[in-house]
Order: structure tokens, then C-alpha cells, then sequence
């Protein structure tokens, strides 16, 4: 009998201790996954190595951030966990990441990843999860107009950039017929959608369209093919080494035709690839101010990146990830420190108005789906003189 | 345009065909299937750059110490890896290039960095006029190299012993053998002159393609389907086949549509598979491997 007591109370004791560990838990059990006493897990696919790998800088960008932000003492005092993982840019490979992201590491958030292609292939999975999407660095159709809560775009849609392109070919250069070479993907294709979708307003045509794909040595044969169509403007919605290999052959055949690269195009690797002199002359949209913009955002922005990554040049890419995990930090230090669920997230991000505090010159996000919720709204245009970046105006903007 | 696509073409094709000429160098004396050839390009073209820009050495003092890198890292190949297994199957050996090709990757991006670099123009890109044809000066000289070194190796196998020694093992190496041909020496010499090719492509590639640790995996891919219109076999057969890929492949691109300049090759592979499985030249049956 004295054993049966005792073993009852061994039980007694050892369920109120249980009930006792669940005490802080509960406490917190109104935080969703990926949250806890002293950290948020964040996740992102990135394409840390293979053919993609300069987009990789967009990881970094985010990356020091965040490891600023904790060593800031973290944001209501949780560190900031950003596990990015390799997908190579593959999209089949970033159907698997994610899911191991969402399911067996369940992170809160899906902050600041990178591509079109890997964005389309999973966005419907992540936001059937309810689990918001910030920040992703894609500008294609699918995933910019996602008609979900809990899904907010970096950057303006390619077919909006697209439109301008052709305006600006038009209105700027002069231009009557235009060629375009652009990557045979998500991205690409939404470009020349919008492009051809402002055609007939500004009397333009588009005489040659030549798709390539990623894995091609050049992109020689499709300049060629361009070139014989002899258009007045070539707009390039090229990847960095691409825009570059388009550079050399334009410089090989000795084409001189007035050439527009897309933003994400913009990137130092162009210049150092194809050789200063091929690129000189061309136009570049772009999202962000130049890094050697005496603005204080941008400054600590070259700095944190010398501090973290001291072998990576500073540019636009590093700054998609930069920026956009800004206005993720933001919106957890707008939270507060208990409740951190992801509706919540979602709404404290669609409360964010007139931010100034971050690269982005002011941030807006409106209620709503993806459309109403991009962190970045406007386009700036940057002309290559001398080998270098310099601001530029279009006649319109004067 | 179609003279100027065929010409573009023939460039590359000259590039795929130095890959092509040394799977099927090889293939025939070891029955092995090369996957690292690729791969002694892409660390020869990471060498050139050491050479080059770290190291500031001239121009031919920079080739010289790149070509006799990639020649020690072939014959280091073969004598620690392939060596131990030589008398295994094909598939065993094929699996060990594998092995060496991932090693590869994975030793070059740890050390070099897995971003993109540029690579120097060694020749002009200035476009010289061939007939009404525009054409970089380094697409001719490249055109020429490749032409220059096919010859070379002509000459190589048909004038010297150590050339004749290889022709000898790849048709019958235990006659070879009894003949007191050093089998083993000719094999590591077959390895070396895989490298002594992998890094000529690898230098003349890496100003088109820039340099990356997996710059080389089309090119090897286009250099096999090159490889196996010579039947795995013949030479002759995989220079023309390499030329032809890289012809079809800009014919195609710019009359059908670019997309279809990747899938070529693949189409011609399942082509030439399935009606000319000894290759375009015919030449002596395989082996069985």
C-alpha cells in the first residue's frame, strides 16, 4: 500500500511539474511557429551557388541587417534567426527547401528570398500555409499580383518596368522599333508583356524578341538575329552575367544601338565582365539611390556591409535584401513583445505609412493583397558614364 | 545573317570540340568516361587568373604555368584516383569522375569563391570583316588554336612513338602490352594530353563564359554529344560533331527560336543514337565496355 502512495505522489508531483514547464509556454501561446522566448526564425531561399549565384547578394543584403539588429540587443529582446538555404535557383529544388523551411523548421516568416522563378513554384504552397511572404526579390506577374493577404513584393511589378521601358525608349531616345532580349522565365516574360502592352499608346514596334536561357554559353546567335532587324532601342531584361554577355557581343559585332538593362541587371558584375568600355552609354532603371549617395540610410548600409561581407562591392542587390529587412524589423519592433502571430504581422506591415526610417526613400503599404503591398513603389534611371553610374533624368521627369 | 550565325557557329563549336577530342582520347585507351574533363578546364581557367592577376606573371608565362597546372591535376587524377581502379567496369570508373567532378566543384568554390569572374580578353574583340561576315579577332584566333592544335595531335599520333604507343593500347592492349608498349606510362600520358587540351579550352573559353566553378557543365555536356557523334572513337568524327552542334545550335537559335538553341544538342544526341550508334564516321566497332 505505502508503495502505491508513493508512487501516486511521485505521479502528483511529477504532473505539476509538467503542468508547471508549460506555464511559460502558455503564457506565450498566443506567438505562432517560429517565435520564441528570446528569438524569431525567419527563412529564405537563396541561390547561394550554381549560375545564379551573383543574386546571392540579396541574401547578404538582408543578412547584415539583421545581424546589426541583434547586435543591437535584438528587437524587444528576441534575436532575429535568418536561416537562408541553397536552392540554387532551381524552382524543383526550392519546392523542397521551403517546405522543409515551413514544415520541419517551422519559421514564422519567409523573409527577403530570391527569384522569379523559385517564387512562382512555391508561393501558392506558402501562402496555402498561411505563412507571409516579405520581401521576395521578383518582379513577375504571378508573384507580384497574388491575390493573398499575406504576401508583399519588394519592388514594382516587371510589367509596370516594362511600359516604362518603352516609354522611356520612345519619349527619351526616340526610339520607333525596338528589340528585346529577355530571359526565358517568369521574369523575362513579364517584361515583354508589358512591353508589348503600351506598344500600340506610344506608337512603337517591337521587330525582333529573343528569349535565352539560363544556362546558355552565349547569347551570341540572338544578337545577331537583333541586330539584323536593325532596331532604334534594344531593351536587355537580362541577369547580370547575361546583360554582360549581351554587352560583349554587341561590342564584338560592333553594334552601336542605344541599350536599356533592366533593374535587376544592375550590377557592378556587368561592368567588371563585359569591360567598362562595352557597357558605356547604357541605361539602367533602378530602385535605390547610388551607394555613393551622401544619404545616412545609405551610408550605414555600405558600412554594415564592409563590417560583415569586407569582400563584397556594395549594390542594388545587396540592397533588395537590405531594405526589405528593414521594414520586416520594423514591423516586429511595431508589434511589441507578446502576440507575435503572423495575422498580426501582416496587419502591423499594412500599417506601415510615411516610414521613413529605412533605404527606401518612404514606405507605404496599403490593406490588401499582394498588389497594395509593395515595399518600393518608384523607378529611378542611372546612365553608365565613364564606367560609372550617374544618375539620370528622363525629359518627362524634368 | 545565316553567314554570320554559321560563322558564330563554328567559333563555338571549335571550343566544344577541344572537350569532345579528350573524352574520346580517354575514353578509347581507358573506357573511362571523363566527367571531370569539364572540370580541369574550369580550374585551369582559375589558375590563368592566379597566374595572371594575382601573381602578375606575363601573358606566356601565365599560359605556360596554367597549361602544366592542369596537365599535374590530370595525371594526379589518374595516378591517385583511376590507377587503383582500372581493371573495374565502365560504370565504376565513370562513377569516380563523377566523384572527382564534385570534388572539383566543390575544392574551387571553396578557395575561389562560387561568384562569377571576369577573365581578361587576351585577343582583341574588335570585329574583323571575313567576307561580309563581322567576327571577333578572338573568335579567329580561337577558331585557329583549335584548328592548330587538331593538327598537333594529327601529327602527334602519327609521327611519334609516344603517339603511336597510344594508338597502339587503344586497339589492342595486350598486344600492346606484349609488344613491351609501357601500358601504364600511356595511359598517365593519355590523361596528360587531356589535360593539356582541357586547358587550352579552359583559357579560351573563360573570356566568353567567364569563370565560375560550374563555367564548364554545358560546355562538357556539348563536348560529350560532340564525343559521341565520333562514335566515343574517332577524332575526326568528334570535331566534326562538336562543329556541327555548335552550328545547329546558332542555325536553330536564330531561325527556329532560342529556345530551341539548347535542346539541339540533346535532339541531335538521340539522333545520332538511334541511327548511327557507332558514330557519324562509322570507324571501327566499339568495344565492349
Amino acid at each position: 500500500m505505502k508503495r502505491i502512495v508513493k508512487a501516486f505522489c511521485k505521479g502528483l508531483i511529477f504532473s505539476c511539474l509538467m503542468a508547471l514547464s508549460l506555464v511559460p509556454s502558455l503564457s506565450f501561446g498566443a506567438n505562432d511557429p517560429g517565435v520564441t522566448n528570446d528569438s524569431i526564425l525567419l527563412g529564405a531561399y537563396q541561390p547561394m551557388t550554381g549560375n545564379e549565384s551573383t543574386y546571392f547578394r540579396m541574401g547578404k543584403g538582408a543578412d547584415i541587417w539583421y545581424k546589426y539588429v541583434n547586435e543591437q540587443g535584438g528587437i524587444h529582446g528576441r534575436k532575429i534567426i535568418f536561416k537562408m538555404v541553397d536552392d540554387t535557383y532551381n524552382p524543383s529544388r526550392t519546392k523542397v527547401v521551403v517546405k522543409e523551411l515551413i514544415e520541419r523548421d517551422k519559421v514564422f516568416a519567409i523573409a527577403n528570398p530570391l527569384g522569379s522563378a523559385p517564387t512562382a513554384a512555391v508561393i501558392d504552397y506558402i501562402v496555402e500555409n498561411k505563412v507571409p511572404l516579405v520581401g521576395a526579390g521578383t518582379g513577375a506577374a504571378k508573384n507580384v499580383e497574388y491575390p493573398s493577404k499575406y504576401v508583399f513584393p519588394l519592388y514594382p511589378s516587371y510589367f509596370i518596368e516594362g511600359q516604362q521601358l518603352v516609354r522611356f525608349a520612345k519619349e527619351q531616345l526616340g526610339g520607333k522599333k525596338i528589340a528585346l532580349l529577355y530571359q526565358n522565365d517568369p521574369s523575362g516574360k513579364t517584361h515583354l508583356d508589358g512591353i508589348k502592352s503600351v506598344l500600340g499608346n506610344y506608337g512603337v514596334s517591337l521587330v525582333v524578341s529573343e528569349p535565352y536561357e539560363k544556362g546558355e554559353l552565349d547569347v551570341s546567335s540572338q544578337v545577331i538575329k537583333m541586330k539584323n532587324a536593325a532596331p532604334d532601342v534594344v531593351i536587355c531584361s537580362c541577369a547580370p552575367e547575361h546583360a554582360a554577355k549581351f554587352f560583349t557581343e554587341k561590342q564584338k559585332l560592333g553594334w552601336k544601338v542605344p541599350v536599356e538593362v533592366v533593374f535587376f541587371g544592375q550590377s557592378p558584375k556587368v561592368l567588371e565582365l563585359a569591360g567598362k568600355e562595352a557597357v558605356e552609354g547604357a541605361y539602367f532603371t533602378s530602385i535605390f539611390r547610388k551607394t555613393d549617395s551622401p544619404d545616412p540610410q545609405m551610408q550605414q548600409f555600405v558600412k554594415l556591409l564592409k563590417k560583415y561581407y569586407p569582400n563584397e562591392e556594395p549594390d542594388a542587390i545587396h540592397m533588395w535584401g537590405y531594405a526589405g529587412a528593414q521594414v520586416v524589423t520594423e514591423a516586429f519592433k511595431r508589434m511589441g513583445r507578446d502576440n507575435i502571430t503572423r495575422d498580426r504581422f501582416v496587419e502591423t506591415l499594412e500599417s506601415i505609412k510615411g516610414w521613413k526610417g529605412s533605404l527606401i526613400p518612404e514606405v507605404n503599404i496599403n490593406k490588401g493583397n499582394a498588389p497594395e503591398h509593395f515595399l518600393i513603389r518608384d523607378f529611378a534611371w542611372l546612365v553608365i558614364k565613364d564606367g560609372k553610374w550617374v544618375s539620370f533624368s528622363p525629359k518627362w521627369a524634368k | 545573317m545565316f553567314a554570320q550565325q554559321l560563322m558564330s557557329g563554328i567559333a563555338t563549336g571549335s571550343l566544344y570540340a577541344l572537350t569532345a577530342v579528350a573524352i574520346v582520347l580517354i575514353f578509347r585507351n581507358t573506357r573511362t568516361i571523363n566527367l571531370a574533363q569539364g572540370d580541369f578546364s574550369m580550374v585551369g581557367a582559375f589558375m590563368a587568373l592566379v597566374f595572371f592577376q594575382v601573381l602578375h606573371l606575363s601573358l606566356i608565362l601565365a599560359f605556360v604555368a596554367t597549361l602544366i597546372s592542369v596537365i599535374v591535376l590530370a595525371v594526379l587524377v589518374e595516378l591517385l584516383v583511376m590507377r587503383k581502379i582500372r581493371n573495374a567496369d565502365w560504370l565504376t570508373l565513370f562513377t569516380a569522375t563523377l566523384g572527382v567532378y564534385y570534388i572539383l566543384h566543390g575544392v574551387s568554390g571553396w578557395i575561389w569563391g562560387r561568384d562569377t569572374k571576369s577573365f581578361p580578353n587576351i585577343f582583341s574583340v574588335t570585329p574583323v570583316s571575313i567576307g561580309g561576315m563581322l567576327i571577333s579577332e578572338a573568335h579567329v584566333i580561337n577558331i585557329l588554336i583549335a584548328g592548330g592544335i587538331g593538327l598537333l595531335l594529327f601529327l602527334f599520333f602519327k609521327y611519334t612513338r609516344a603517339g603511336i604507343a597510344m594508338r597502339a593500347i587503344t586497339d589492342d592492349v595486350e598486344a600492346a602490352q606484349l609488344m613491351g608498349i609501357p601500358v601504364k606510362f600511356v595511359v598517365t600520358l593519355t590523361w596528360a594530353v587531356g589535360g593539356f587540351l582541357a586547358a587550352f579550352a579552359g583559357m579560351l573559353l573563360a573570356p566568353i563564359i567567364y569563370v565560375s566553378p560550374g563555367m564548364m557543365d554545358t560546355v562538357l555536356i556539348k563536348g560529350y554529344v560532340g564525343a559521341v557523334f565520333g562514335g566515343l572513337y574517332s577524332i575526326p568524327g568528334a570535331i566534326v560533331g562538336s562543329l556541327m552542334i555548335g552550328i545547329a545550335e546558332n542555325i536553330a537559335g536564330g531561325y527556329l527560336g532560342a529556345q530551341y538553341k539548347v535542346t539541339i544538342a540533346f535532339v541531335m544526341i538521340v539522333l545520332i543514337l538511334a541511327f548511327r550508334p557507332r558514330g557519324l564516321m562509322g570507324g571501327q566497332a566499339r568495344r565492349e565496355v
